[in-house]
């Protein structure tokens, strides 16, 4: 997927190989729960890379849904 | 970990609160790279505190260095946020570190003249987010109904108000800036 130079920036380097990915998988995968889910909303069932467009374009709930991608995946690094 | 940077942003508060001389806050300059603001700076009277979004897990850090040694001034502009204008000349007051449910520092709270939080940063997408943060009374003192933004009759976008009639809707093309400008000043008008 084609990126912009925002939602590259949004993305950072390690999430853009990723962009063509749902969010809601890759949450999951991370070691997010069915909560983090939730509050990720429709966004869940998007694409990373539409998500972080969108964020990049000052969406709250885009911008919410990649701050709770980033955190599932801390919470995959822990455990 | 967390718990270590969480204090080394709570010492970059206390840098502040710790000489002789009340530390005023005399400009905010910000740095940002493909849309995102990345750092933020507040000047103080002698230190400078350094608001930094940590893109790769949005947590946030938090340093002070002299005015004197913030080199790196030339990198920031203004910063485009109207939430500062009020502080302007305000002396900085207290300082918190917040931690969110997964325990990382992803914000801070600071208050200027009193030991009320009255902004608030946030790390979102990689980007520092600023709110501002009123307290009960003041809510209160707001007449029922909220400033929002509308589209007027010449297709434009305007501050609106359920109660309000519009004296300070921009004019010419739409602009972003102008906007949150007459919004801001619509809100400050009915408050003060």
């Amino acid at each position: 997927m084609d990126l912009s130079a925002g939602a590259r920036r949004v993305l950072t380097a390690r999430f853009i190989p990723q962009a063509d990915r749902l969010v809601r998988d890759l949450i999951l995968e991370g070691g997010g729960n069915a909560g983090n889910i939730r509050q990720a909303g429709h966004w869940a069932d998007m694409r990373v890379g539409d998500v972080a467009e969108a964020a990049a374009s000052k969406n709250r709930g885009a911008k919410r849904a990649i701050k709770i991608l980033k955190d599932a995946s801390r919470l995959g690094e822990e455990h | 970990m967390q718990v270590e940077k969480c204090q080394r942003n709570l010492d970059a508060f206390y840098s502040l609160t710790s000489s002789p001389e009340a530390e005023v806050l005399s400009e905010v300059l910000e740095r940002t790279a493909d849309g995102c603001r990345d750092e933020l700076a507040l000047v103080f009277t002698s230190k400078v505190l350094v608001f930094e979004a940590n893109a790769d897990d949005d947590s946030l850090s938090v340093s002070s260095k002299d005015v004197a040694e913030f080199a790196e001034r030339g990198t920031f502009q203004d910063s485009r946020s109207l939430i500062w204008q009020r502080f302007i000349g305000k002396p900085f007051g207290w300082g918190w570190a917040t931690v969110n449910q997964q325990g990382y520092c992803d914000g801070g709270l600071l208050s200027f003249e009193s030991a009320m939080p009255a902004v608030s940063l946030e790390v979102m997408a990689s980007s520092i987010e600023i709110a501002l943060v009123f307290p009960e009374d003041e809510l209160g003192r707001q007449s029922s109904g909220y400033w929002s933004v509308g589209l007027v009759e010449n297709g434009e976008l305007a501050p609106r108000h359920p109660q309000r009639e519009i004296t300070t809707a921009p004019s010419g093309p739409t602009n972003r800036l102008k906007l949150e400008e007459a919004l801001a000043s619509a809100c400050f008008a009915e408050r003060d």
